[in-house]
């Protein structure tokens, strides 16, 4: 009996010993693991697909991921050292490209250029257009490293949704509009009460009014357009929010949930879905071709839509920039329609965009763009 | 005693022979000299710097130019697949682009100087020509402007003339029976009116000269007669002055053909889109590669119109003398006593400057401790805070895009002063024909008629069709050579230094066996240090606000502050301000050092 104590007292003394060891010891780059976090994943498959990536990402000796962003998604600098601790030995380089939010073509011609631009970044189809349009974005099949369905059924093949951004949004001051006195339909801007009240963003007000356009068709869209500048005064203008936050003007029609975010800065303002206009344009990571840190690029692009990542990114903006898909039922902007009595995952409120729609979307948003403003 | 041994080239000429006289030259350039007669010291480096110049100038524009008829737009000139049309300019024309983008830089340039000469004008006259009272301090105070960097000046005049709560309208309607306005930011006599007051510190400079050098003669006989001042001013003053006049409305108008800082603030709402905001529109497009033929094709209009208003100034120069009051006879330039008009004189230049200097830094300053802005005292007393001034400087991309500045602005302010510096001491000593002479004048003030975004597109386009050759795009290098473009503004400042310096000191030198080099260090630089102080510290500050250029040639790693406040304008007003008033500080500064400078040479 004592010899048995003896022997099984001494595996048990050695096993919690290497226990200590291994969650004490650094050992070198071959032998590192991810770092704890106290965030779920969306499922298992993608935790072990990431896993794998990171060792590989390791053995291959990449070090850094290059991420292109814009100063709207300054989450990006609050994702870099979590990634960083999960993932040790790689680093997360943010690349801001300030007001250059089409920064697609600017990577495009670094690339041309022979130098190293970036390997992915956050944004729309539209942005990764010219990278597509050259062959160089990789068509990562996201479905087979655990992402859920509702992240990969994207506008542009490879592409990984991360957020989306809901239009036909009405963000009005609540010192000087009710909830109440905001039409019911569209044609309702034109009522006189509007004159001189509304104020839109050129460019991401336009590509909201589209998702209206693809509903009702460009030359109503387009009609409707012009009466609410000749007629009411709608003026458009790149500082919109700070417009209406300033109480220059009560009313943004045509607008996203961003414009919740003034409510960080004190401004009285809402958010009201106005039926018939509503669109969600998504917005996610590629891999760009000749990366040379493939597994950390396609890593990232993981980690960014587990909970994690994407409890930051929902606290920015007011959560304007956050996934309405089912496969994240808690997100800001999820429960913001919710709130609003509307259903997200009905096609009738809300037409997603698809590889279908993205490109007719984007292009009416253009036409539209031009002919009202020039 | 013998004479000094001098080079047969730089001899000086028999007496009698009535040939130009050289300056001989000593040490390297002797031996030099000996082998090669017509190279000495003044020609190496006469064209070193003009080489240096063209070659800063000449490949961008001509690559531009080359572009423009290129196709398809969206490919560059030597790209696979280009190939020579007329596409470029047809798509501009015949989309009405070209028609609507020229009607209004019209509109723009014709508003915005027109603004700028009525008050530029009145001022400078008032204060170099009657007594007014405090008059030294209004020159002063009228340059006030020029501290606040261009993109933020545009960020505090749309908050000046917002509709409603623009605080100038508060103020107006304070005595103005209106309910709304009566400015508007997005409009266009609002955004003319900005750009207009902006540059009145320009007119107030080149109009002041031209008072300050008039012989009041002329002017007193009228009143003697019996005219009244106004009679005299229009009958009397303004002709004497039309050189003047339509010479600096031609510069003004150079400049504003370039203008892009306003309009890319005010343009859209106010429905106008010149030339700098068309291109820029071009350029920054979402949907696709850059259209950069279409982009070539406008940029060749543009140049084409400030070198026509060039060729149209120095022709007017060129006849200033007929109209010359001050001669070898001595003249007065007496003032105007403004007797029981001086009252209201101080109280139309008080209400300029409360209006163009005083409103614009204080509305910055209140948005810089506010998020959002509202003229409201009750909401600024709960909402002030430095918090906007704390995040700045916490940010680590903030103090990235300081150091790029300062990089870059010394870069350039040591390109140019060195380049413009020694081109106009070459033109202030050349001693050819004055056909020569103008020439290389025209050669060395030409990147004057090149607007700044012309001037950023072609270094854009350059940089990007020979990176394989010459990888400098994406660079600070590119940008340094980008703001290097102004260069025909330190050529003239340096040049009317130069000009005031007898050459005879230079022949002192060289008659004792200096060369030209030792000539230069021993005895021009000493003499000549507070005015090139001047010219760096000017270029250093023309750089520091530079932001046509950075926006279309700068790259994430490489963007200065000016592009860095940009970004940060439309969702934190607060910190874009907070940068255009340490900007101000850092500014006032320089200026401050220029002015020593400049009075330390007046000495």
């Amino acid at each position: 009996m004592r010899q048995l104590k003896r022997k099984y007292g001494a595996v048990v003394v050695l096993t919690v010993l290497m226990l200590v060891a291994a969650a004490c010891g650094g050992g070198d780059d071959d032998d590192a693991s991810p770092g704890a976090t106290t965030q779920t994943d969306p499922n298992a498959a993608m935790t072990a697909a990431m896993d794998k990536l990171y060792k590989d990402a390791l053995a291959a000796g990449e070090k850094e991921v290059s991420v292109a962003y814009v100063p709207l998604q300054s989450y990006m600098l609050e994702w870099k050292p979590l990634f960083e601790k999960r993932f040790p030995g790689l680093t997360l380089t943010p690349r801001d490209f300030g007001t250059n939010s089409a920064w697609g073509s600017l990577v495009l011609q670094e690339l041309n250029a022979g130098r190293r631009s970036v390997d992915t970044g956050i944004t729309s189809a539209l942005v990764y257009k010219p990278l597509v349009d050259a062959g160089l974005v990789e068509n990562v099949d996201w479905a087979a490293l655990g992402a859920p369905k509702d992240r990969v059924d994207a506008p542009i093949p490879g592409l990984l949704i991360n957020h989306d951004i809901a239009c036909g949004v009405t963000i009005y001051d609540s010192r000087k509009v009710k909830a109440a006195d905001l039409p019911t339909d569209p044609q309702g801007w034109l009522d006189p009460k509007w004159r001189n009240q509304m104020v839109m963003e050129p460019f991401n007000g336009f590509a909201c009014m589209a998702w209206y356009g693809l509903k009702v068709g460009e030359d109503k869209a387009l009609a409707l357009g012009k009466a609410m500048k000749e007629q009411n005064g709608l003026l458009v203008a790149d500082s919109a929010e700070n417009l209406l936050a300033s109480g220059e003007r009560s009313v943004i029609p045509f607008h996203a949930t961003r414009g919740l975010a003034l409510k960080d800065k004190g401004v009285p303002v809402e958010a009201k879905f106005l039926p018939g206009t509503g669109g969600v344009a998504r917005q996610g990571f590629a891999v760009i071709k000749g990366t040379p840190s493939p597994n950390a690029t396609r890593l990232f692009a993981l980690w960014s839509i587990t909970d994690e990542a994407q409890n930051v990114s929902d606290k920015t903006l007011g959560g304007a920039y956050s996934f309405i898909g089912a496969s994240r039922p808690n997100s800001a902007l999820r429960q913001e329609i919710v709130k609003q009595g509307l259903n997200p995952d009905d096609p009738a409120i809300f037409t997603y965009e698809t590889s279908a729609n993205w490109v007719a979307r984007s292009d009416l948003a253009t036409r539209l763009r031009v002919a009202l403003v020039g | 005693m013998t004479a000094p041994t001098v080079d047969t080239a730089d001899a000086p000429p028999a007496p009698g022979t009535g040939g130009a006289r050289h300056v001989p030259g000593g040490g390297w350039s002797r031996g030099l000299t000996r082998w090669f007669p017509w190279i000495t010291g003044r020609r190496v480096l006469a064209a070193g710097a003009f080489t240096t110049f063209l070659l800063l100038v000449v490949p961008p524009l001509a690559t531009t130019f080359f572009a423009a008829f290129r196709g398809p737009a969206d490919r560059l000139p030597l790209e696979d697949g280009a190939y020579a049309t007329l596409d470029n300019y047809r798509a501009i024309i015949e989309s009405g682009g070209l028609g609507r983008t020229a009607r209004d830089t019209a509109i723009f340039v014709l508003g915005s100087m027109a603004v700028a000469m009525t008050f530029g004008v009145a001022i400078a006259w008032l204060i170099e020509r009657t007594n007014l009272r405090f008059g030294r301090w209004f020159y002063l105070l009228v340059f006030a402007p020029y501290l606040i960097p261009p993109i933020i000046n545009a960020q505090a005049w749309q908050l000046l003339l917002l509709r409603d709560n623009g605080l100038l309208n508060r103020l107006l309607r304070l005595i103005l029976p209106f309910d709304r306005g009566p400015l508007d930011a997005f409009s266009m006599p609002g955004m003319v009116l900005a750009q207009g007051l902006s540059w009145v510190p320009l007119v107030v400079l080149l109009m002041g000269a031209a008072f300050r050098n008039m012989d009041s003669t002329f002017e007193e006989a009228s009143r003697v007669s019996g005219v009244s001042v106004a009679g005299t001013f229009r009958r009397i003053t303004a002709r004497l002055l039309i050189p003047s006049l339509l010479g600096t409305s031609l510069l003004l108008a150079v400049f504003l053909v370039g203008q892009f800082e306003i309009p890319l603030v005010f343009g859209l709402g106010a429905g106008l889109e010149p030339f700098g905001l068309r291109i820029y529109k071009l350029l920054v497009t979402e949907s696709s590669v850059p259209p950069y033929g279409q982009v070539a094709a406008y940029s060749t209009v543009m140049v084409a119109i400030a070198y026509g208003l060039i060729l149209l100034y120095r022709r007017i120069m060129s006849r200033a003398e007929r109209y010359t009051t001050v001669t070898g006879k001595g003249y007065r330039a007496n003032r105007l006593d403004l007797g029981r008009w001086q009252a209201p004189a101080l109280a139309l230049m008080g209400l300029y400057i409360l209006v163009a200097a005083v409103l614009p830094i204080t509305v910055l300053l209140w948005q810089s401790v506010v998020p959002i802005f509202q003229p409201d005292i009750g909401l600024l007393r709960d909402y002030a805070s430095l918090d906007a001034y704390r995040e700045l400087l916490a940010d680590a991309r903030f103090w990235q895009a300081a150091k790029n500045t300062v990089m870059i602005s010394l870069g350039a302010a040591v390109v140019t002063t060195v380049l413009g510096s020694t081109m106009a001491w070459v033109v202030a000593r050349y001693r050819g024909k004055r056909l020569g002479r103008a020439a290389l004048d025209t050669v060395a003030s030409t990147s004057l008629g090149i607007p700044s975004p012309v001037a950023a597109f072609s270094l854009y386009i350059f940089f990007l069709t020979t990176v394989r050759i010459l990888p400098v795009y994406g660079t600070l290098w590119a940008l340094v050579l980008a703001y290097s473009f102004r260069v025909g503004v330190a050529y003239r400042v340096a040049l009317a230094g130069f000009l005031q310096i007898s050459r005879e000191l230079e022949e002192a030198s060289a008659m004792s066996g200096a060369g030209v080099v030792t000539t230069l260090r021993r005895v021009l630089l000493p003499l000549m240090l507070p005015t090139v102080g001047v010219v760096f510290i000017l270029g250093l500050i023309t750089a520091m606000n530079e932001f046509s250029v950075p926006i279309f040639l700068g790259n994430p790693e490489t963007h200065p502050l000016s592009v860095y406040a940009f970004g940060r304008m439309q969702q934190w007003p607060d910190q874009a301000a907070a940068m255009g008033v340490m900007g101000m500080g850092v500014v006032l500064l320089l200026a401050g050092a220029c002015r020593h400078l400049a009075l330390k040479k007046a000495l």
